[in-house]
């Protein structure tokens, strides 16, 4: 995605939802901190410091306040943002979107304005075809 | 007299179910239509219209393309 938007900068927006699986199960709690983050404009830092450590939370789910720190947010803040309802009702609210579809289950999941992308071809192969329509 | 008309609307009645067609999801997740007449064909795509707001968003929001992830940690 990180290629995708440094290439297409003024004609891409990428949108990234969450669907923390049950059976992961610090994936919900990680998502709760991307949200938090996000509230000081750290999502996407957040976001790829634990993609890039995500078998770690395994054994310590509490790895994004490492992240938080480094990154340099208000701790009390952050704390105070990840027990915020509104933020699981934004990852409940996310799931629902999906599962509303009545596509298959698979995560990660894509739609390319509207329609699931089903890796025949490559995203840029379908942005493209986009672009020159 | 009974059981004649009876039977004729068992007739209509099969014939009706028959000629639906059958729409199934191959095991790759797509939708097929299958015809009576036994041809077959993949289902239109569909359209989802899912809405951004809330959602943390990268690039403009007049983009010609919307790209949405649903992700996971695993």
């Amino acid at each position: 995605m990180d290629k995708i938007a440094e290439k297409y900068p003024n004609d891409v927006q990428i949108v990234i939802k969450n669907y923390p699986l049950n059976s992961h199960k610090q994936a919900f709690k990680a998502a709760l901190y991307c949200l938090a983050a996000d509230r000081q404009g750290k999502y996407y830092e957040m976001y790829k410091m634990i993609f890039e450590r995500y078998k770690e939370l395994k054994t310590n789910e509490n790895l994004p306040v490492m992240f938080a720190k480094e990154l340099g947010l208000d701790m009390e803040k952050f704390y105070q943002d990840v027990q915020d309802p509104a933020l699981k009702d934004q990852i409940n609210l996310e799931k629902q979107q999906l599962r509303s579809t009545g596509l298959r289950l698979s995560i990660p999941k894509f739609l390319v304005n509207g329609k699931e992308w089903n890796r025949k071809q490559s995203l840029e192969k379908i942005i493209e075809n986009i672009l020159t329509e | 007299m009974k059981i004649r008309s009876f039977l004729i609307l068992i007739f209509i009645f099969a014939s009706f179910i028959t000629a639906q067609d059958i729409t199934a999801t191959t095991s790759d997740g797509k939708e097929v239509i299958l015809h009576s007449n036994g041809a077959w064909e993949y289902a239109p795509e569909k359209i989802f219209d899912i809405p951004v707001s809330g959602s943390f968003t990268i690039g403009p929001k007049d983009a010609k393309v919307t790209i949405i992830e649903w992700t996971d940690f695993q």
